[in-house]
């Protein structure tokens, strides 16, 4: 939770915090691979970029990560865990991934301050403690004074503020952006990218942020890139073995 | 935030479409509690009518439905009073009698020496008697619509009578009846020495074993008649059992409509938010935790309407119930039993609406509902 904000230097899991092995996703209607052998191995506390043109097969990677969809063969493991179905991949999350997506994703219905509140849900039985905690998550964005405005009345930086905020507020050491910035202007992406590396270096947080532009790409430690579903390049060379 | 106003907050995102899901269960919850109090108050008042009586047991002729339409030879009764064990056997004509005022009220005749008089409780004046072959007693709601005080004459169709007493019952269907002597009533049907039913009044009835004995000998002896014993006419009786049939396949219809209503809402905002389901699946919602909010919504909703359905049922049942061409056959029953099976069917309600759009709504991974429209 945010109250359990880990220091950058606190040692975390031994084992990776994401690791692909040998994952494949095919298209169902006509078996052509979406992502193909794809082996990636990212270290706790890595802030990483994955980049690549449309079609690349960036978000269905960044899926397989979090489990949002299923590989359909090889292994994805988030530190040490391998769940085999959606459900196993659900409790995983709730513990330990964050998600943050270009178009915000954020509830109509619901107040800034009610939808940072929505992943606490099943983990803080307490309504009162479930609002300080994602109150205290919104100060950590910048919006403590935007608590109570519905989307509809938040500007699109805010609204991405407020998903950031969402997907820390449980402390997951690992937070997995889809192109957050690709809705933004240019000066309301780099505050929003400044946002995801303080997190990252203050909290230690795992981050992979994908983008398909490069510029933005160069504020992480590591950079993949994808061309037609496969690893084209990546800036640390170690990432694992692929099979024979 | 709870979790409920999460549900409750979905609901308002579409108002018109709420209200008129509402308005749809609450009409099938109201026309359920309309139609069970109808048939139960119908049920209660024809039972009241035939205890209040003292007698232990009818006759009918058999294959008969309608009682108005059963036409009995008289002298039967005395034939089966010869039976052993019977005390007393008085024959019965009924007829329905449309009055000036619109009302339409039961007649009863009764010979003038029955002991069926004898469960007359009388307000004022006295009960028709030799001397007043013509006399007639009507029910206090009856002399009370049509402004009428002992000693008055009243026309009924060929005949004149005179209003020689007037009655206050227990039970809401003889204080909208009219008792006159069998013989009046034979001639203004012109339906001589003919009755409707038979009335027994028999020996030492509290004892099982002995009115068993006196059944057998009768149902032996008379078997072109059913005997019903007075506390199982309700069980037994074709129209109490075709009314009661008919309002709760009624009942069932709507409560039917109720839950396509439910379902239907549900299920077309369940497919507007697919993206958002799957959303709380990818922030770490179970499918449980999905399922429960879509099936809170379907709660929040049948349980809304179902208030408001009653509200609906049981105005609709005072205003059925005292509109002139039902006053006195009714008396409306909402019951605990009753307000507890529209809060079972409500409940019932929610619960089945929504499953089936809660599982469709978590059946897709979330990568493939976050994709959609």
């Amino acid at each position: 939770m945010m109250s359990e904000r880990r220091s950058a230097n606190q040692p975390m899991d031994t084992s990776a915090a994401l690791q692909l092995d040998n994952v494949s996703k095919y298209y169902a209607k006509n078996n052509v691979g979406a992502i193909t052998d794809i082996c990636l191995r990212i270290e706790p506390g890595e802030f990483a970029t994955i980049i690549g043109p449309s079609g690349s097969g960036k978000t269905t990677l960044l899926n397989l990560m979090g489990g949002l969809d299923l590989a359909d063969t090889g292994k994805v493991t988030v530190f040490g865990e391998s769940p085999r179905n959606i459900q196993d991949w659900t409790r995983l999350r709730a513990r330990k991934i964050g998600y943050v997506f270009q178009s915000f994703h954020l509830l109509p219905t619901l107040s800034a301050l009610e939808n940072v509140e929505i992943p606490l849900f099943g983990r803080v039985s307490d309504s009162t403690a479930r609002r300080h905690i994602a109150l205290s998550a919104l100060e950590r964005v910048g919006l403590l004074h935007r608590t109570d405005h519905m989307p509809a009345e938040l500007s699109g930086g805010e609204q991405q503020r407020v998903a950031i905020a969402r997907s820390l507020v449980n402390a997951p050491p690992v937070i997995l952006a889809d192109e957050p910035t690709g809705n933004l202007d240019s000066v309301t992406a780099q505050e929003i990218l400044d946002l995801f590396y303080t997190l990252h270096r203050e909290d230690g947080t795992t981050v992979v942020l994908i983008t398909h532009e490069r510029e933005i790409a160069t504020i992480a430690d590591r950079i993949v890139s994808l061309k037609d579903g496969a690893i084209l390049s990546d800036t640390r060379r170690d990432r694992c073995v692929s099979r024979p | 935030m709870r979790f409920a106003a999460i549900a409750t907050k979905n609901l308002f995102r579409r108002k018109t479409r709420t209200f008129f899901t509402l308005l749809g269960i609450a009409a099938a919850v109201g026309a359920f509690i309309a139609l069970t109090g109808l048939s139960r108050g119908f049920e209660n008042a024809w039972m009241h009518a035939l205890l209040e009586r003292d007698t232990h047991v009818f006759a009918v002729p058999r294959g008969i439905v309608d009682i108005l339409s059963a036409s009995i030879d008289q002298h039967q009764a005395g034939k089966m009073a010869e039976v052993a064990g019977v005390v007393e056997v008085s024959g019965e004509l009924v007829d329905l009698v449309d009055l000036d005022t619109g009302e339409m009220i039961i007649v009863a005749g009764w010979p003038l020496h029955s002991y069926l008089w004898e469960s007359v409780s009388l307000e004022r004046g006295t009960l028709p008697g030799t001397a007043n072959p013509y006399g007639i007693v009507v029910g206090n709601e009856v002399a009370e619509t049509m402004g009428l005080a002992v000693g008055d004459t009243i026309d009924i169709r060929t005949l004149t009578f005179t209003l020689t007493g007037i009655s206050k019952s227990g039970g809401v269907m003889r204080n909208h009846a009219m008792l006159m002597p069998l013989a009046a009533l034979q001639e203004l049907n012109n339906r001589y020495n003919q009755v409707s039913t038979l009335n027994f009044k028999l020996e030492e009835y509290s004892n099982r074993h002995r009115a068993e004995e006196v059944l057998s000998l009768l149902r032996e002896q008379f078997p072109d008649f059913v005997f019903t014993e007075a506390l199982d006419i309700s069980q037994n009786n074709r129209i109490l059992k075709l009314f009661r049939a008919m309002a709760w396949s009624t009942s069932m219809i709507a409560l039917f409509i109720g839950l396509v209503v439910i379902l239907n809402t549900l299920l077309m905002s369940v497919m507007e938010r697919t993206k958002e389901l799957g959303l709380l699946a990818a922030l770490g919602w179970s499918r449980s935790r999905v399922v429960s909010l879509i099936v809170v919504e379907g709660m929040a909703l049948s349980l809304a309407g179902g208030v408001a359905g009653a509200g609906f049922g049981i105005s609709g049942l005072h205003f059925i119930s005292h509109s002139p061409q039902m006053q006195g056959l009714i008396q409306p029953d909402i019951s605990v039993l009753l307000l507890a099976e529209v809060s079972l069917a409500t409940f019932a309600l929610g619960i089945c609406g929504s499953i089936y759009p809660a599982l469709r709504a978590t059946g897709l991974n979330p990568a493939e509902a976050l994709r959609h429209g």
